[in-house]
């Protein structure tokens, strides 16, 4: 039950194969590098994944999606980040694209999911509030109806590419007379409306791709809704279902730890020869990848069955903890080479500090960056909530 | 070495320098030294603890510990003092070695009267910012000597500055072919070994001091972000898991600062049980500054993500203070004599 079938096997193969073969060199080459990837490098990466029909991942096939049951997803993700090629932006693809093939008008359908498909526009999401983080039914943004129109009015923050991004998607209020859960719509907006301006917050790992976006009496016409008002909740949680293996990011924690002792390979030890010979960092490493083997039986054992929440809420915490625990693993081994601070937008970034590996400043940068994977998508406390209330039935 | 401080002495000091680094200005370090007349604290690690520890729960950018480092090898070497506004600071790490000194490779060479020093040094704090190097060097094999260099003398010295995770200033260092005097070795020929050993214990002492300062800083805010941040209908602190994480760190935060007491007051011992206690001392300080940090970005959410809260800063430093002279595993290794 935890291997492949033959069927899978051979797709993994094909899949192997278009990595190596029919995928832009460059960004991998970049990605390899620790260099920070452009807007142009997601467009080359996401037309190529597009023109095998492999962009629209979840996607149902009559939209252009690959129609893929949740195995070969699972399968493709992994082989994608084996190959270190570019992570899909998963709010137009991953996020949105699903929800607007299910629940969208034909119009929103014929307008949006095509110029998705072809990398002619990149959506941001907005969820989060300064206000509603873990608990997004406090969320506050508003969308009041004036004729034909709403008008926005609110914060979101943690939006991430929103300055790549030509359109977003928000939860919107548009009535505050029923629970709280009730009463939020979906409902989009292109970013360069007049009322909407964009603020970059920059995180400390230096990057600056998360942005606040404040909405000041932004007019949006009806039709910008998708679904039926006051149902984005529903919306939200029926895709949620079908995302519940997202966090799992089983091919990336393996690329990782086999890039570690790589690099371990070349870093110097205490009293002669590297570190992929010290006895300590060996064995921290070893204890990480057997971790790793329980976590990826878990996810195929999920993958060939119907999960609960608390499974899902249960992964979740072992994914992030994991791919947390393997940047851990880069900052220790790295030793004073984390220290430098370097801005890794320039092919020659590293040439910033000559006597130190670029892997130090990559590791450094992951490891700050990752600790947001406990924060985001329901922290580990909100998930453990979740857990606690299936296990309590247990107890009566 | 002066005598112990009183403790209406040591209570002054710690407000004198708290005053100071309170002020809305931040500081620089000729002034911060002239002002607070530290030349006595700068050899003396009781005073320097309490110095360090006010300057982490600051998290002010003034290259103490490095002064003071130089300052009591230059001591040891019968060297001339330097005023202690001026800055200098102790090259030793290179890419080829991790925490021993034995793998230094950068050597000095006889050249008439003088020195030819070749060698790369790695994340040197403040070396742009120095009016003085010291710079450990090969003079033969197995004899490390250490050697007092003018950085304004730049022919046959490449110096690459940047920022480092704490947003402290460092360089790296190429030496190639560098012309020095003389009397620019300063202690004995080949015997500085044991010297590095003990300015390294006597750095992480001030160190571990800073820590607790830092780390007494992380969960205040913590505590206090935790109180005011509202979600589920009520403060988070109310939450009895967030409450039991926070109670969790102040027991590492106490911790910590009984091993910054134990690695100072172990600074006059003999070396075996200096490096005993010392290295016991930076395992706990080592592990206080990773769960503490790793607890208070957690706990403030994604707001702990955002360079604009001083938590990412506080949390950046201690990742710099688990590894700046040596990391856990070497002093487990220290501690367990392999």
């Amino acid at each position: 039950m935890l291997k492949l079938t033959a069927e899978e096997t051979e797709f993994r193969d094909a899949v192997r194969t278009f990595f190596a073969r029919d995928y832009p060199a460059h960004v991998i080459a970049r990605n390899k590098a620790g260099q920070r990837l452009t807007k142009q490098d997601h467009i080359d990466a996401q037309r190529a994944l597009n023109a095998r029909g492999w962009l629209g991942v979840g996607w149902p096939r009559e939209v252009g999606g690959t129609g893929w049951t949740p195995a070969e997803r699972y399968i493709f993700d992994q082989e994608l980040e084996l190959a270190h090629a570019a992570a899909i932006i998963p709010m137009a693809v991953i996020y949105i694209g699903p929800i607007i093939a299910a629940f969208g008008s034909d119009q929103q359908k014929a307008d949006w999911l095509p110029a998705i498909l072809e990398s002619r526009s990149f959506w941001a999401q907005g969820y989060s509030e300064p206000e509603a983080g873990s608990d997004l039914a406090s969320l506050r943004f508003s969308a009041v109806r004036d004729g034909d129109d709403y008008i926005l009015n609110g914060t979101k923050i943690w939006t991430s590419g929103a300055q790549w991004a030509d359109w977003i998607f928000c939860l919107a209020r548009t009535s505050r007379e029923e629970r709280k859960q009730q009463g939020i719509s979906l409902i989009c907006a292109p970013l360069d409306l007049p009322g909407i301006s964009v603020h970059p917050i920059r995180l400390i790992d230096g990057s600056d791709e998360l942005n606040r976006i404040e909405f000041d009496n932004v007019r949006v016409p009806v039709t910008n809704r998708i679904g039926d008002e006051g149902q984005a909740w529903h919306y939200a949680n029926v895709l949620l279902k079908n995302e519940r293996l997202s966090y799992a990011h089983i091919g990336s924690k393996k690329r990782d730890l086999a890039k570690l002792l790589e690099e371990a390979g070349r870093l110097p030890a205490n009293g002669g020869g590297t570190m992929d010979r010290d006895p300590a960092f060996r064995l921290a490493h070893a204890r990480v990848a057997a971790r790793l083997a329980a976590i990826e039986a878990s996810i195929l054992r999920a993958l060939r069955s119907e999960i609960s929440m608390a499974t899902a809420a249960a992964l979740k915490i072992a994914c992030t903890e994991c791919a947390q625990a393997i940047t851990e693993l880069g900052i220790d081994v790295a030793g004073r080479n984390r220290l430098p601070m370097l801005d890794r937008g320039e092919a020659d970034w590293a040439a910033a500090a000559p006597a130190t590996t670029p892997f130090g400043p990559v590791a450094v940068q992951s490891y700050l960056f990752e600790r947001a994977q406990t924060i985001y998508g329901g922290s580990t406390e909100v998930q453990k909530n979740i857990i606690w209330r299936s296990l309590a039935g247990m107890a009566r | 070495m002066s005598a112990p401080l009183s403790e209406t002495e040591q209570t002054m000091l710690r407000d004198a320098v708290r005053a100071y680094l309170g002020r809305d200005e931040a500081p620089r370090w000729p002034d911060f030294a002239e002002r607070l007349g530290i030349d006595a604290a700068l050899l003396d690690a009781q005073q320097g603890a309490i110095i360090a520890e006010e300057i982490g729960r600051t998290r002010a950018h003034l290259p103490f510990a490095d002064v003071a480092t130089a300052a009591w090898l230059l001591d040891r070497c019968n060297a001339p003092a330097l005023p202690a506004t001026a800055i200098a600071t102790l090259a030793w790490a290179e890419p080829a070695m991790r925490y021993d000194f034995a793998g230094i490779e950068t050597h000095a060479r006889r050249d008439g009267d003088g020195w030819r020093l070749d060698g790369t040094k790695a994340v040197v704090g403040w070396a742009a910012e120095a009016d003085v190097l010291l710079v450990a060097a090969h003079t033969g094999a197995d004899a490390l000597s250490l050697f007092r260099i003018d950085p304004a003398r730049t022919e046959g010295l490449r110096l690459s500055p940047y920022r480092t995770i704490d947003s402290h200033p460092a360089a790296d260092l190429v030496f190639e072919n560098h012309a020095l005097p003389a009397d620019a070795l300063i202690g004995p020929e080949g015997g500085a070994l044991d010297l590095l050993e003990e300015a390294r214990d006597r750095a992480l002492a001030l160190l571990a001091a800073e820590a607790v300062g830092l780390l007494d800083n992380l969960l205040e805010q913590t505590i206090a972000y935790t109180g005011q941040r509202r979600q589920f209908g009520q403060p988070i602190a109310g939450f009895q898991a967030l409450q039991h994480r926070m109670v969790d760190m102040y027991l590492e935060c106490e911790l910590a600062r009984s091993s910054a007491w134990l690695a100072v007051e172990a600074l006059g011992e003999a070396a075996p049980e200096r490096a005993r206690a010392v290295s016991s001392a930076m395992v706990n300080v080592a592990r206080a500054c990773r769960f503490v940090g790793q607890q208070a970005i957690q706990l403030h959410g994604g707001m702990g993500m955002t360079d604009e809260l001083p938590v990412g800063h506080y949390v950046k430093r201690a990742m710099a203070i688990e590894v700046l002279w040596a990391d856990s595993d070497w002093h487990l290794a220290r501690i367990a004599g392999i």
